[in-house]
């Protein structure tokens, strides 16, 4: 019944639109009145056309298959999405989702949802949706639930609803019967939809109803929602790490050359209002040398290389605050968080193992560029370090002290789940002991790669 | 169809994993597990990893780091009369697979790095559906080069190499049932000992005991391992799933072992699911372990004071809870698991080792597009 109720509303829709079949392209047969430049008075001389090859009525070099853009709704089996591709590919090019889904949640909407498809389609350059979901049925004690597949197509502009069938899906790919009616309802869709969509469908003096007026609604308007990203990033440079500490026999000290490191960062990033001005974060980061190998001078001359490691792990929570409000501005925040580092060996020398443990507060400058494509962070940076291992108390470190660095990042967007940047950064710890200070400096430039899913 | 059929039916209970299924979706993942003993020994494993779709959503590249954090003062630290140890070791993995219709190609790339452990490994997998989906086929083949040093003796360094091959048979008994048989054969040549572990030749077996001779633990330097596995599984009406799953294990080495583990799940809801596991394992000693050893008349060839070598039953039971949960109303849907599990490990003929208690749980957060 609401198949057929869609129908209706389908066959009336084409009426309103000047709708081209797909297998019926354009064909002028010299009848029409033409408006506008293109208007023959009479006077214009007429181009000689050669008598043994009359130009074609249409270029078919401009023809191309129409990109359908495929919209699973969460928890679609992975299953029904690629048999759907392949599906629809005999129809059309299909668009896989994952860029669309990106967008649409960026701006606090759900993929499925009608803002979505407002708000992102007119930059996508497709001409049909097809959204496809599971629905339960009913619940049976003998068996697992049934289930039916639903779908909704939409045209490929705006978003505007074509066509909503349900069929029975009793495995997680589409029966024959269902995929050949995929396809019926697929053609359908496609039969109303202006193409191809080029400049001149819409001529000016063309009267344009708003989206708004077209779409139709079946609830009040949704307002962008909460906007969460998770962020994976490694990569590798270089570290140097210095240490100093003054003991009866001498200042004991390390000074390395600089030495491979790797780096691994994990990003939590929700907007409360999706491209609003506040954003909250978490973060966890890891940094690890890679292949350490430092010389010891020992108390009787001697020199014994051995495997070191120098590692830094950070938790951090922060904020940052976009100064207007737009996706291009300036933001300004901080973080506090819970940081250590680490210096161990391999065997017994004469530098103990040691870790230094801090909190961290650090203040966020962010410069975005090409609407934030492009960032650059600069972070000023003060530990409080309340632990030191017993390593260095017992030599006489005090556990309490301070520690002064920053750090600066550069991120690029590549592709639309992928950024490269590089970053920098630099620690100075003012250790202090009995007599004189020490201390403990760590530094390292590191360029990675972040995948945002 | 009968094959979708059971994957949709496995899916629910959360036995994807069973039918090997790749997952479509992007994801990063990350989780910790811990564990401790009664033997000293506690374990810290974080790991992150993501999963990316490329080229048309049919080849799929993972990636991962992990790290085993690793502290002890167990039997083999004690014996050693050595101070507690702590250690690391991270591994980096590298996968990619392909889809081609009815065949799934897989090659993966290991890399684990520790002071006194070096080792890369690869396998390459192709999986092939049988039967409209009804059955799977997929042989794999592995091989791993490690290198073995011992610390504070830059004088030591062996070579461990590993070639092996494995067969699993997928078949779909009917809408409910699956069942899973697997074939593995194993063949490691070099150094399989500890470079740590010394071994007691006379008195009590122990070094720092009444031992007259003290010798470095030696193995054979060739090992061939058979495993043998079947797996069933089962849709118990709409809310319950059981797995039943037996492994024979025979090498050349003596040994032999027998697993037998039950899984039962539940579904909670259509976001969550709760499942319990319990494992029993048995195994004998290698042809050449004595947890004594008498001062020979001749040559002893090999000495082992590796506990895994030595008679040995142990009971696991697991339970594990996993739930999706939509971060916003947008997304995206973040898969949480929570397990504990506990275990008891019966060494029979160890000297100093009886029964050791473990315990162990994992945290783990996936993320999908």
């Amino acid at each position: 019944m609401r198949a057929l109720a869609m129908l209706v509303s389908l066959a009336v829709f084409a009426e309103a639109l000047p709708a081209f079949a797909q297998e019926e392209p354009e064909v002028f047969t010299g009848d029409e009145p033409v408006e506008g430049e293109n208007v023959f008075t009479g006077d214009e001389e007429l181009p000689q056309e050669s008598p043994e090859e009359p130009p074609p009525a249409t270029d078919p070099s401009g023809w191309a298959l129409p990109r359908i853009l495929v919209v699973p709704e969460r928890r679609t089996p992975d299953a029904l999405i690629r048999n759907l591709y392949s599906l629809l590919g005999t129809v059309g090019e299909v668009v896989p989702a994952d860029d669309y889904i990106r967008e649409a949640r960026s701006r606090g909407f759900p993929p499925e949802a009608d803002e979505a498809f407002e708000a992102v389609l007119p930059e996508m350059d497709v001409e049909l949706v097809v959204v496809v979901g599971v629905r339960a049925g009913r619940r049976s004690r003998r068996a697992p639930r049934p289930r039916r597949v639903h779908f909704m197509y939409r045209e490929g502009q705006d978003g505007l609803a074509l066509l909503e069938e349900e069929h029975d899906l009793p495995s997680d790919t589409l029966v024959q019967l269902t995929a050949d009616r995929v396809l019926a309802e697929a053609r359908l869709a496609l039969a109303v939809i202006t193409r191809p969509r080029a400049p001149g469908v819409v001529q000016e003096g063309d009267e344009v109803r708003p989206v708004e007026a077209r779409l139709e609604r079946r609830g009040p308007r949704r307002e962008p929602g909460a906007a969460v990203q998770v962020a994976l990033s490694a990569g590798g440079g270089f570290g140097m790490r210095q240490f100093e500490l003054p003991t009866e026999l001498g200042v004991v000290r390390l000074t390395t050359d600089p030495f491979p490191i790797a780096d691994l960062a994990l990003l939590f990033e929700l907007e409360p209002t999706a491209r609003g001005q506040l954003e909250l974060f978490g973060a966890l980061h890891y940094t690890t040398s890679l292949g350490l190998r430092t010389d010891d001078m020992r108390p009787d001359g001697t020199v014994r290389n051995t495997a070191s490691r120098s590692q830094a792990l950070e938790i951090a929570v922060g904020a940052r605050y976009r100064v207007v409000e737009s996706i291009d501005s300036v933001a300004l925040g901080g973080l506090a968080g819970f940081g250590v580092r680490l210096f161990s060996s391999e065997a017994p020398v004469t530098i103990p193992d040691y870790g230094l443990s801090a909190v961290t507060i650090r203040g966020l400058v962010i410069f975005p560029f090409l609407e934030g494509r492009l960032e650059l962070e600069l972070a000023p940076e003060l530990q409080f370090i309340f632990l030191v291992d017993d390593a260095l108390t017992s030599r006489g470190v005090d556990p309490f002290a301070v520690a002064l660095g920053g750090v600066a990042r550069f991120a690029a967007q590549l592709t639309g789940p992928l950024y490269a940047g590089a970053i920098y950064r630099e620690s100075h710890a003012f250790l202090t002991t009995d007599d004189e200070g020490a201390g403990d400096v760590e530094r390292y430039v590191s360029a990675y790669l972040e995948y945002r899913p | 169809m009968l094959a979708a059929v059971l994957r949709r039916t496995l899916a629910v209970f959360g036995l994807v994993a069973f039918v090997q299924t790749a997952e479509a979706q992007d994801n990063i993942s990350t989780g910790l597990f811990f564990r401790a003993d009664t033997d000293g020994t506690t374990v810290l494993s974080p790991h992150v990893g993501a999963r990316v779709g490329i080229v048309d959503d049919s080849t799929w590249v993972e990636v991962g780091y992990g790290a085993d954090i690793w502290t002890s003062a167990s039997i083999d630290i004690r014996t050693a009369a050595t101070q507690v140890v702590t250690e690391q070791r991270d591994e980096i993995t590298a996968e990619v697979e392909r889809e081609l219709d009815e065949v799934r190609l897989r090659g993966s790339y290991r890399y684990s790095d520790e002071h006194d452990y070096v080792s890369h490994g690869g396998a390459l997998a192709v999986s092939q559906e049988l039967a409209d989906g009804n059955a799977t086929v997929e042989t794999a083949l592995s091989a791993a080069i490690d290198s073995v040093s011992r610390s504070g003796d830059e004088s030591f360094a062996r070579e461990l190499s590993t070639i092996g091959a494995k067969v699993t048979y997928t078949q779909i008994l009917d809408p409910e049932t699956i069942l899973q048989v697997v074939y593995e054969l194993n063949r490691r040549e070099g150094y399989q000992a500890s470079p740590y572990r010394f071994v007691g030749v006379g008195g009590d077996g122990r070094c720092n005991g009444s031992a007259q001779l003290c010798l470095p633990e030696t193995h054979p330097a060739v090992r061939l391992r058979n495993a043998l596995v079947l797996r069933v599984r089962r849709a118990l009406g709409a809310d319950f799933s059981g797995g039943l799953e037996y492994r024979l294990y025979i090498d050349d080495w003596g040994m032999s072992s027998h697993t037998a583990a039950l899984q039962l799940a539940y579904v909670v809801d259509e976001d969550s699911t709760l499942m319990a596991r319990y494992r029993f394992y048995l195994q004998t000693a290698a042809s050449f372990y004595s947890p004594r050893y008498d001062l020979p008349m001749g040559r002893l060839r090999y000495v082992s004071r590796d506990r895994e070598l030595s008679p040995m039953d142990t009971h696991r039971l697991a339970l594990s809870y996993e739930r999706n949960v939509d971060l916003t109303d947008a997304g995206p849907t973040v898969r949480f698991t929570f397990a504990i599990g506990t275990a008891l490990l019966h060494y029979s003929d160890f000297v100093d080792l009886g029964v050791v208690f473990a315990f162990d749980a994992t945290v783990a957060a996936t993320v999908e597009l």
